[in-house]
C-alpha cells in the first residue's frame, strides 16, 4: 500500500539536510585548495538572497514554522559538525564526513555514520547522501532511516531502510519515504500512518473553534 | 552527469566495503575485506621515520607549494623551523599555510604543529593539532593530509567544523 500525505515534515527535514549540514560541511572542508575552474566572480559573490519559497501550507502553520523561516533561522545560528574524518575532494567536488557524524544546531541534531555532500559547477549543493543510522531530531519531531538522499534538482528527500517520521504521538513508517519539498508532499511505500488520539482531538477542537468564529 | 554518477557509485561502493570491514564482528574471518590503506600512510610512516630531519636547517622558511595557472601563488607554506632534505622531504614545525585568491588576496589559513612535505610529490602530512580558518568557518582536528595532484585534503581525526554564519553557497567559500 502506498500512502501519500501532505505534511510539513519534509520542510523541516529539508532544512536540517540542506540548511545546515551540506552548506556548512562542504564549505568547511575545502579551505585549502579551491578548484581551478571555480569562477572568481562566484568566489567573491555577495551573500545569496533568500530565494522565494512556496507557501508551507496549513500543515506548516499548525506546527509553527515554514521552510523559509527555518532556513533563515539556521543562517543566523552557529552550527557545529563533528566527525572522525573530514575530507574534501575538489576534483570530484565532494565533501565527506566519515564516522560518527554529528550536526548540531539550536534547531536540530542530526546523526549519521557517513555523510557525503556533492557540489555542482556553480558551487551549490547538488546532492547530499547520509548513510548509516541516520537520524534528525528536534524538540517536536524526529526522523530516522538507514539512508537519506537529498537531491536539489528535484527538491526531493528519499529516506530508505526502516524509515520513519515522528511528531508527537503521530508517526509514519515505511521502507521508503519520498518527500517533495516544494510540493509539501510525501509518498510512503509500503506505508503505515498512525495518528495519535490527541491529534484527532486537537484537530476536532480546532475545527469547532473555526466553525464558531465563522459569520453566519 | 556521468562523472557524478560514477563518483557516487564509487563512493557508495567504498562505503559498503568499509561498513563490511567494520561490521562490529568480534573476530574477522581471514578472507574478510581489509581496510584500504589510507593515502597518507606512506607520509605518516616517513614522518615516524624522521624523514627529512637530516636535511639543511632553515629558519623562517617560506615555500610556495601551489600556483594558479596564471602563475600567481595559491598556497605558501611558512615555518619557524624546517629542514630541507635532498630527497625532496621538507620537515617543518610551527607551520602556517597561507591561501590566496588569484588576485593575491588572503583567502584562508592552515596552522599545524608539525608538517612533512614532499616537494616533488606535492603531498603533505601534518601531525598533531591542526586548524583551518576562513571567514565564517573554523575547522579543527588532529593530523591533516593534503595532495595537490589529487586535489584532496583530509582532516584525519577528531574533525570539527564550526560555522558561525551561513551567508553563501557552499562552493563560494572555496
Amino acid at each position: 500500500m502506498n500512502v501519500t500525505k501532505q505534511l510539513s515534515t519534509g520542510g523541516w527535514l529539508g532544512v536540517a539536510l540542506v540548511g545546515a549540514l551540506c552548506a556548512t560541511g562542504a564549505r568547511a572542508a575545502d579551505q585549502a585548495m579551491p578548484p581551478d575552474d571555480a569562477p572568481e566572480a562566484a568566489v567573491n559573490a555577495a551573500p545569496v538572497p533568500d530565494a522565494p519559497l512556496p507557501d508551507a501550507g496549513e500543515a506548516a502553520k499548525t506546527v509553527g514554522f515554514s521552510r523559509h523561516a527555518d532556513l533563515k533561522g539556521v543562517r543566523q545560528q552557529q552550527t557545529v559538525i563533528t566527525s572522525e574524518r573530514i575530507e574534501f575532494d575538489y576534483q570530484e567536488m565532494v565533501a565527506i564526513f566519515d564516522e560518527n557524524v554529528r550536526v548540531e544546531n539550536p534547531q536540530f541534531l542530526m546523526l549519521a555514520d557517513r555523510v557525503l555532500v556533492f557540489l555542482d559547477g556553480t558551487n551549490d549543493v547538488k546532492q547530499i547522501l547520509a548513510i548509516g543510522r541516520v537520524s534528525v531530531t528536534n524538540d517536536l519531531r524526529s526522523a530516522a532511516c538507514d539512508k537519506a538522499v537529498y537531491t536539489r534538482a528535484a527538491e526531493q528527500i528519499v529516506l530508505t531502510g526502516n524509515a520513519h517520521l515522528r511528531r508527537g504521538g503521530d508517526f509514519i513508517k515505511g521502507d521508503r519515504i519520498a518527500i517533495w519539498l516544494n510540493d509539501e508532499r510525501m509518498e510512503v511505500s509500503p506505508g503505515t500512518f498512525v495518528i495519535a488520539p490527541e491529534t484527532i482531538k486537537d484537530r476536532q477542537a480546532a475545527h469547532t473553534d473555526t466553525d464558531k468564529q465563522e459569520p453566519r | 552527469m556521468r562523472l557524478f554518477a560514477d563518483t557516487l557509485m564509487r563512493l557508495l561502493a567504498a562505503a559498503t566495503l568499509t561498513a563490511a570491514a567494520t561490521g562490529g564482528r568480534a573476530a574477522e574471518p581471514a578472507d574478510a575485506p581489509r581496510q584500504p590503506t589510507p593515502a597518507w600512510a606512506d607520509l605518516s610512516d616517513a614522518y615516524d621515520a624522521d624523514a627529512g630531519s637530516g636535511g639543511e636547517p632553515v629558519e623562517n622558511l617560506t615555500l610556495p607549494i601551489e600556483h594558479y595557472e596564471s602563475g600567481r601563488v595559491r598556497a605558501v607554506l611558512r615555518a619557524a623551523q624546517a629542514t630541507v632534505a635532498r630527497d625532496g622531504f621538507v620537515r617543518a614545525t610551527q607551520v602556517r599555510i597561507e591561501l590566496f585568491d588569484e588576485a593575491g588576496n588572503p583567502k584562508g589559513l592552515i596552522v599545524a604543529e608539525n608538517t612533512l612535505f614532499h616537494r616533488e610529490d606535492r603531498r603533505g602530512y601534518c601531525r598533531g593539532a591542526v586548524s583551518l580558518t576562513r571567514q565564517e568557518v573554523e575547522v579543527s582536528g588532529r593530523d591533516l593530509y593534503w595532495s595537490v595532484p589529487q586535489r584532496r585534503i583530509v582532516v584525519i581525526a577528531n574533525g570539527r567544523v564550526i560555522v558561525k554564519e551561513w551567508t553563501r553557497k557552499p562552493g563560494e567559500m572555496l
